[in-house]
Order: C-alpha cells, then structure tokens, then sequence
C-alpha cells in the first residue's frame, strides 16, 4: 500500500482522536442528561410513596378489615392524579388499592426489592413509557407493597432527541475538525514543501543555488541550513572534480595537439633530412611526456577508487633511504649539484610500503633537482623527534613564495606553469606524494623561501623497540589489512 | 594580414606559425603568456587574435573580456582542451567569435582563421572584385578578366589587403603593420618596392585598376567604374 503524505496522516490522525474525544464527550452527556431527569421523576415517585406511607398510617382503627381499607383507599385515591398509576398489596397478597389502568399489568417488581425494600424501573405500559417504583412499607405492624408510576414520555422525548442532536452534528463537527487538521498540518509543513521544490530543482548546472534561508528557529531552519551546508561541501567537491577535468583534458591534449601539428606540417610538403629528425625528435619528447602524465593521471585515478592497496610492512626506514640516496646520487651529482645524506644512528622501524617510500622520495629528489640550479646542494635527512621519524629533503634552489606553499599539494597546480612545463612536470607529482604520506598516516610539510631553497619535512610514526626484533623478516601487519589502503603506481 | 597566436605551449606555438604563414600567406607573432599577449594585442594592429584558455599570468577568458572591454572588434579564435557546452557558452558570449577543440586538425584551423579575417573585414567569401580584377582568399590566385596573373607572395598580400577596401587610403604604416610579423625586418622603402612591382605586374596583365600613390597619405586601390 502506498504510504500516505505526512500531511494526510497528520490530518488522519488529528480526526481519529476528535472523533474519539466527540464520541466521549456525547456519551457522557447522555448519560448524564438521563440520570438528571430520571433522578427528578424518581423523587417525585418517592413523594407519592411518602403520600401513601402518612394515609396508611391515619387508618390506625383495630380490625380494619381489607374490604374497609379498600373503601378508605378508593376514596382517597381514585379522583387524585398521584392515584393513576397506583396499586397496593397488603403482606397477604391483598389488593388495597388498583388503578384501572393496571388492572391487567401486575408489574413484576426487580429482586432488588426484596433487599432494598425498593427499586425503580422503566416500563412500557401500552406502548408508552413509565417510571415506576416499587417499595416496601411497614405500617402499623403489617406490610405494604407500592407500585406507583410517572409518564417518562417527556423524558424519553428530551433524550431521543438529544441523541439525535449529537448524531446530527457529529459529521459537521468532524468535517470541520478534518479541514482544521489539514489546514494546520499544510501550514507547518508549508515549508518542507517549498524546501523539496528548491532542492529537486538544483542539479550539476546550478549547484551554486540554495534552498530559502529560513529564520524560523525550528527544526526546519535546521533542516535547511544543514541542507545548504551539504550542498555547499558538495559543490566544493564538484567545482575540484570540474577543474581537474578541465586541468587534465588540458594537459592531455595539448600535448596530443603538438605531436598531431608536429606530424602536419613535416608532412606538408618534402623536406630535408635534418628537418625529419628534428620533427620526429619533438613527436617522441611529447609522446614520453604524454604517456608519462597518463601514468600519473592512472595512479591517481587507482588511488582515488581505491583499486589498488599499498602493503605497510615493518621497514627500518634508515636502511630504505640509504639505498634510495644511493640510487639517487649519481643522478644529482651529474647535475653539477652536491647531494647529501645523514641519519640519526639508531633504528627507524616504521610500518611503511617500500615500493611507495621509493616513489615519494624519487618525486621529492626529482623536484629538489629540478628547481636548484647548479652549483647548489640537495640534502636528505633522517632523525628522531618524539616518537616520530622525520625524513627532510632540502635543496638550497629557487624556493616557492609563501601563497603558493599551501597549494602546491593540489593537482595541477604549478607556480611556474611554463618553467615546470618545460622541465617536464604537470603538477601532479606533489599531490600523489601527498597521498602516499596520507596512507602511512603521516604527514608532510613544506618550508621555504625564495631564493634560498626549500625543506619537505615528512613524519612518520615510529614503530615500539619490541617490534624492532624482526626486522630482517618484513610481515604484513593485520590490523592493516582490513582497511588497507591503496598503491598509486608509477 | 596579420595574426597573434598566444599559446604558452612554446613549440605548439611555432607549429600553428608556421602553418598559419606557409598555409595561408599570413605575418603571425606569438606571445608565450597571458599578460604577453594582452598587451601585444592592445599596442598591435592584428586581423585575428588566436588564443590557448589556460595560460600562465592571464587566462584567456580574461583575454577575450578585455579585448572587447576596450571596444576591440578584431575576430578572436579560442583554442580549448574543454568541449562542454556551458564552457563553450560562457566563451562566444564573452566575445570569442569561434573555438576549436585541441587536438585540432591544421587544415580546420586555417580555413576558420581565412574566414574569420574574411569576416572581420566585412566579407562573406572567399572571392573579392574590384572592377576585372578578382582574387580568391583560400586559393591565394590572383585574375584579370579570368586570366591569372602570377605575385610573388608580398605582392599578393599587399593587394589582399587593399582589395578589402577598396578606393580608401591605406597608410603604409597600416601596410606595414598588418602584413610584417615581428620576424620580418621591415623598412617602409621594403614596401614602396614591393608596391611597385605590383603596379607593373597588374599593368602588363593588361589591367586597368592599379594602386596609385597618395603623396604623403598612403596607397588606394583605384579601378575604373566598370562599364555598362
């Protein structure tokens, strides 16, 4: 069954409950309306019963026989109303007194006399309804039973009609209450209403809209600037993933743009071999440099969908970067640079993946070579600060101004689009080595000045002395493997 | 005519350069960064700005903005690596007057650069006349009567230029500016030879428009009224 709208079951509900407190509200009326005018009748039947006890009790003669008290009694009674609906039993089952009226109906009086010595009931006497009373009475040592009744017509006019009434007006009553109770339940949730138009009309191409600012201080204000908050963190993410489409099909394809004029115009016409050479030297320059930004472009995407995991290991950091800055050396040195390496001499056991570790400092060293000119000095070092390894890759070269520092890490970002162009970077190098620290829970940092060089500081955890023993037998740690993050190749 | 390409891509660049010069007879200059290029295209005479989007100091949304800003009504030509429309959008309606997606084909980008210096100057196609005398833009041939008369490339481009407006005063300053690149080393004598040789190429063609001198002002196109 299809769910019904709030607002409905709002209403339904506010109807259900009127309806109860109405049905309630009627029956207790009624019953006390009934009690009200019966209780009337029933003191005006006691009065006659009262009536008879005092003319009972003046008939006082010894010997009165049943025949004398029949003739005082008709004289009493037969030409009086309270008389009407009279009759009267001696202990013996004498008649004292009957009304005409009942001659034929001897009215069964309920149990209830025999304990109380009284009762009341209703009863119809040709079909028209009566109160009666039936009661015992002890009157000069002898016993009397009185039957005597009241027209109850009025009565049961009063209330039929009363019932008729509330049988009349409930359905007005519950329309009316049904249309309050949807009136008030649209006006609270108006705004929720308003709140799902502006929300289902925002989409990728006017993510920048926002839902009424509402000042209602409710919960729907709540609502709505949570909602406002989440599309605001969503457009942020939308306005990154727009911009590195944009920063990538650039990149990509500027360099497709140069390989394809490249071939166009050696083709052209003929031309000499030099010329050949020259155009094919600049096809292969881009399409390295194409094929090597598609691989970064990969890791990031395998980084990103998380396809690929990095395994963290127990590593002595000290013996991984010594054979690193071994590998590095000659290529630095060739540069006309002078290359460094000192450690702190004691063990780094970290939990670390050695093909990343590899990866994150070659994009460091790469970028320390890149920006200082020679003769400068590039340096890696190694220490203990707290319980923490920091390696630190200084160079002594051109340094980056203090507004790019923060965006660095950022894809694509370059402080010198045509210089880092030119070396051979597009901006993603930083933003991989980046992630890599972040999957060892770490963190890196950059301090520089320009013109004097720059410092990337990395922290790594270190590992207790305990887990040290092992050392020569890398295992894979299994608190790790659950969520094991993942591997950017390179 | 002349053409500025800013692209910060140094050697794709040079390739639309020389394409743009050896494929369509134009004087073309490049600026390698946005601010370059923006000042290049205020101070100089072009007939075509050719734009990259993402450059380094000054994108070139920017570019195109502030070119129109001033009331610069030269055709500018965007190069993008983004095809989405609202981009394409958000660029024609800042003034850009065509696009073209890289990796484009050379060929493509030549005829649109023709045709949008062709429309710059107020021209549909590719065919101008003036009196017998007729040329094709794209083909770059010359005709007189049908007959086609044979220019050494300066010669021709003089003359595309003058047919664009015709019986109005060219300064040779103008000359100068519009069909010398930054490459050429230009001296205005270069183009009162050039002029001439023109002049006598036209005359034993057998034509009668010719290019007459204004003393002091510049060159005019004249032709007679053709006859009825």
């Amino acid at each position: 069954m299809k769910k019904l709208s709030i607002g409905s079951r709002l209403t339904l509900w506010y109807l259900v409950i009127f309806a109860a407190a109405q049905l309630l509200f009627g029956v207790a009326m009624w019953i006390a309306l009934q009690q009200e005018l019966y209780s009337a009748a029933d003191h005006a039947l006691e009065a006659q019963v009262e009536d008879l006890t005092n003319f009972l009790k003046s008939q006082k003669k010894k010997n009165m026989t049943v025949t004398k008290l029949r003739e005082e009694a008709s004289e009493a009674y037969d030409l009086e109303h309270s008389g009407d609906f009279l009759q009267v039993y001696d202990q013996d089952g004498n008649w004292i007194f009957r009304a005409p009226s009942l001659e034929k109906n001897q009215i069964v009086p309920a149990a209830a006399v025999a304990i109380k010595g009284r009762s009341f009931q209703n009863v119809l006497l040709a079909n028209r309804p009566f109160r009666f009373i039936t009661q015992r009475i002890g009157v000069n040592g002898r016993f009397y039973t009185v039957q005597t009744g009241v027209p109850a017509d009025q009565i049961v006019a009063t209330l039929s009609l009363f019932r008729w009434y509330l049988v009349m007006f409930a359905p007005l009553l519950l329309l009316a209450a049904a249309s309050g109770g949807y009136w008030l339940s649209r006006k609270a949730l108006s705004p929720v209403d308003a709140l799902t138009r502006t929300a289902r009309s925002i989409s990728g191409n006017n993510l920048g809209e926002r839902l009424e600012k509402l000042s209602t201080g409710d919960e729907l204000q709540r609502l709505s600037d949570t909602l406002n908050e989440m599309l605001a963190r969503i457009e942020s993410s939308f306005l990154r993933v727009t911009q590195f489409t944009a920063d990538a099909s650039h990149e990509l394809r500027t360099p497709i743009s140069l390989i394809r004029t490249e071939a166009e115009i050696a083709l052209r016409k003929s031309r000499g071999d030099a010329e050949y050479r020259d155009a094919l030297r600049h096809i292969l320059l881009e399409a390295e440099r194409t094929s090597s930004l598609v691989e970064e472009l990969l890791s990031l995407a395998r980084a990103d969908s998380g396809r690929e995991s990095l395994h963290l290991t127990l590593v002595d950091l000290r013996s991984a970067i010594t054979d690193i800055a071994n590998e590095w050396r000659p290529l630095i040195e060739a540069r006309n640079l002078q290359f460094t390496q000192y450690s702190a001499d004691c063990e780094f056991p970290v939990l670390a993946d050695h093909r990343a570790l590899q990866r994150l400092l070659a994009i460091l060293l790469d970028n320390a070579v890149k920006y200082t000119p020679p003769p400068g000095v590039v340096e890696l070092g190694l220490e203990v600060q707290g319980d923490k390894a920091v390696i630190s890759v200084r160079d002594s070269g051109i340094g980056i101004a203090e507004p790019d520092q923060t965006k660095i890490f950022e894809r694509f970002y370059r402080v010198d689009k045509a210089r880092s162009r030119e070396l051979g970077g597009a901006g993603i190098g930083l933003a991989i080595a980046d992630w890599i620290v972040q999957q060892h829970r770490g963190s890196i940092a950059v301090q520089s000045s320009i013109g004097r060089g720059s410092s990337f500081l990395i922290e790594f955890q270190l590992q207790p002395a305990s887990a040290v023993l092992d050392l020569s037998q890398p295992r894979a740690f299994t608190d790790y493997a659950d969520n094991s993050p993942e591997m950017p190749r390179g | 005519m002349r053409v500025l390409i800013i692209e910060d891509e140094v050697r794709l660049a040079a390739n639309i350069a020389t394409a743009l010069r050896q494929g369509a007879g134009l004087a073309v200059d490049c600026a390698h960064d946005g601010s370059e290029g923006a000042a290049l295209a205020e101070f100089e005479h072009y007939d075509l700005l050719l734009l990259d989007l993402m450059l380094p100091s000054l994108d070139g949304l920017s570019i195109v903005r502030r070119t129109r800003a001033r009331g610069d009504r030269t055709p500018i030509l965007v190069l993008t690596a983004q095809d989405e429309r609202s981009h394409v959008v958000t660029l024609l309606n800042a003034g850009a007057d065509d696009y073209l997606t890289k990796p484009f084909d050379l060929g493509e980008l030549i005829a649109r650069v023709k045709a949008l210096i062709r429309r710059g100057k107020g021209a549909a196609q590719p065919l101008l006349t003036v009196g017998r005398l007729s040329i094709n833009a794209v083909e770059q041939t010359v005709r007189c009567g049908g007959q086609l008369v044979d220019l050494s490339p300066t010669e021709y481009r003089i003359l595309e230029y003058l047919m664009y407006r015709p019986r109005a005063i060219v300064s040779k300053q103008e000359l100068l500016e519009h069909l010398y690149d930054y490459t050429w080393e230009h001296h205005s004598n270069v183009i009162e030879a050039h002029v001439s040789n023109l002049r006598s190429r036209l005359r034993s063609a057998g034509e009668e428009a010719t290019v007459e001198t204004v003393r002091g002002r510049g060159y005019r196109l004249e032709a007679p009224e053709p006859k009825l």
